[in-house]
């Protein structure tokens, strides 16, 4: 087969024509698809909203808790132990401030 | 009151942009028929093939501001890739099988004369030959052979340089041609 001759075979390719029924099924699947959307209530509106933060993905999750972790992680850094903190625990005369104030008297 | 029959296709979407529903089935009639083929070549099936028309246009309703006409896009080169994106995400969810329409058409064509019984095998070859394609070299033979789009257009719906859809062409004919040739081949060994 030449080039010529095979774009003629390609040709032969059958294509059967559309149901002349199809438009209006479209056009009236479209209008049913207008009706449904207009009856959706602004609750039903917010709850599938919200559907979207109760149910995330779990990429998503994944993500928030990296986040969180990061988060907290920033604004705990009170909690560090620093230099001056760790003199503070190593101080052991503070292991006896208690029994400085209650005396042993106090427990018996 | 709007002649909606003589607006062009781009006018009309912006119609449909402003809800216009009378805009929208203008739109559908005049190209069900285009996009159907479109979608038959997709999935070489019939019903299959209205079912991707009707989702592809059910999209545009609900969102028609997708469309971008600032953009300078032709409204059928847009809707090419959807008709063609909707058709492979069909393509992908069928299960593998045998083509129904291959099927059905033997079957009913059993008693057909010689010469037009090797008119019809050719054509169901040529349709299991195509569909059996590459995904990619079948849409590029599809829009640009069949559709008779410009390689450009063919190249922004496929999301490829023009190169690229070039080279897609290319291989999906030379495919063709080598399995035709094998096919000319056995037929005229069986006949001689």
């Amino acid at each position: 087969m030449d080039s010529q001759e095979f774009d003629d075979f390609l040709n032969k390719r059958h294509c059967p024509q559309a149901p002349s029924n199809l438009s209006q099924r479209i056009i009236d699947a479209s209008r049913a698809q207008s009706q449904q959307k207009s009856t959706i209530t602004f609750a039903e509106r917010l709850r599938s909203f919200l559907d979207g933060f109760m149910a995330p993905q779990p990429a998503f999750a994944l993500a928030m808790v990296v986040l969180l972790v990061i988060v907290l992680g920033v604004y705990s850094s009170d909690i560090v132990a620093t230099p001056d903190k760790d003199a503070e625990i190593g101080d052991v005369s503070l292991a006896f401030y208690v029994d400085d104030i209650f005396g042993y008297e106090d427990y018996l | 009151m709007v002649d909606h029959k003589n607006l062009d296709d781009e006018s009309l979407m912006s119609h449909v942009c402003r809800g216009d529903h009378q805009a929208f089935a203008a739109l559908v009639e005049r190209r069900t028929q285009m996009f159907f083929a479109a979608a038959y070549r997709v999935c070489g099936n019939a019903i299959e093939a209205e079912d991707i028309v009707q989702d592809a246009f059910l999209k545009l309703w609900s969102r028609p501001e997708a469309f971008d006409s600032e953009k300078g896009v032709k409204f059928t080169t847009w809707f090419y890739r959807v008709v063609t994106n909707v058709g492979i995400d069909a393509m992908r969810k069928k299960k593998p099988m045998s083509n129904p329409d291959v099927i059905d058409f033997m079957a009913d064509n059993g008693d057909l004369a010689d010469k037009a019984m090797v008119h019809k095998q050719e054509q169901v070859a040529l349709e299991v030959a195509i569909q059996d394609l590459p995904e990619r070299q079948k849409l590029a033979l599809n829009l640009c052979f069949y559709e008779g789009l410009s390689n450009k257009e063919a190249a922004e719906i496929l999301g490829v340089g023009v190169k690229a859809l070039e080279s897609l062409l290319m291989r999906a004919k030379r495919a063709l041609k080598d399995r035709f040739d094998g096919f000319e081949g056995e037929r005229s060994a069986s006949h001689g």
